[in-house]
């Protein structure tokens, strides 16, 4: 994940615009879940001055990734702007520099609306449990009026794909609200 | 101690250049000034909010509340309390609890021939995931 986040500062830096970490190695950051992203997922515009950067760093152009052949890391740009609030964007001292990386907030939003992908065994699913381990590693840090408020806008605009997320939501709070009362009981015994 | 406004919530400990600079960037194109509008209004230099904005600077707090005050904004400081933060061992653990016996699985995931080369110089291995 370090790896991952110390690109993402070099691309902060020689990008016209601050990319931002998304995606798996914001759900490692934000959750210290053994997520083993497989590449690294940065949302911003990318201009020609910006490819021009990439290539100067050493990446070249894999299908949709950019590939570094020594570092071995896959930088993907799934898309050019953030979905959720950029105030809650969380800047990280890396000492060499900075990584801009998703709020936490946003960042459940997006695992919990991916977790409403899978048509059955949606509790077995790979989508169920990276939300649940966000919500479980984050769990004092989350701004649940946030959240709410954020899933009924997408419930009044995208009606049954809010509403699940709604009943997952639910689930989720109650499987981590669980997990760390076990914990807390673990630790007084 | 915690310092929070409608658009910055952090301990001091946590509170960098680098995050401070782009809200205020943010905050003062919302209010539709230029660098040099709001240092005339806070009696200081162009430079100078060009450099806490950039994340050279870090600004002292009677700096940020004339900041804030001149962007339409309030600042809320708290005394004595501090973010209840679990330490990232604490985190794992929990984590690994809830999950179970979930492992996640990076091949289940379609890697592409970019992600299986970062996957396999990392010896994340397919065997290692297999039942």
């Amino acid at each position: 994940m370090r790896r991952h986040l110390l690109v993402a500062a070099a691309l902060r830096e020689a990008f016209e615009r601050e990319p931002v970490v998304v995606g798996g190695t914001a759900e490692e950051f934000q959750s210290s879940a053994p997520y083993h992203g497989t590449d690294l997922d940065l949302v911003g515009v990318v201009t020609a001055v910006d490819r021009g950067a990439l290539r100067s760093l050493g990446f070249r152009k894999r299908g949709r990734h950019w590939y570094h052949d020594v570092i071995h890391v896959a930088v993907e740009f799934p898309d050019d702007r953030l979905d959720g609030d950029t105030d809650r964007i969380e800047r990280v001292d890396l000492g060499p520099g900075t990584a801009a990386i998703i709020g936490v907030d946003d960042l459940y939003l997006d695992r919990l609306r991916q977790a409403t992908a899978p048509i059955s065994n949606v509790e077995g699913s790979i989508e169920f449990h990276s939300a649940l381990a966000v919500a479980t590693g984050a769990f004092e840090r989350l701004d649940r009026r946030y959240a709410l408020r954020r899933i009924r806008e997408i419930e009044d605009r995208e009606g049954r794909i809010g509403e699940r997320m709604r009943r997952l939501d639910r689930r989720i709070r109650h499987l981590a609200k669980r997990s760390m009362d076990a914990d807390a009981g673990r630790q007084r015994g | 101690m915690i310092l929070q406004n409608s658009n910055i919530t952090c301990t001091l400990q946590s509170m960098k250049p680098a995050r401070i600079g782009p809200v205020i960037e943010r905050l003062r194109l919302e209010a539709g000034l230029t660098q040099g509008d709001l240092a005339g209004r806070i009696g200081t230099t162009q430079a100078a909010i060009s450099k806490i904005e950039t994340g050279r600077t870090l600004p002292g707090l009677e700096l940020l509340d004339r900041i804030a005050t001149a962007l339409g904004r309030s600042i809320m400081l708290t005394l004595g309390e501090s973010a209840e933060t679990p330490s990232i061992e604490e985190r794992r653990r929990r984590v690994r609890r809830a999950l179970g016996d979930f492992e996640f699985d990076p091949w289940a995931r379609n890697p592409s021939a970019a992600e299986r080369d970062s996957l396999l110089a990392d010896g994340l291995t397919r065997e290692r995931f297999s039942r």
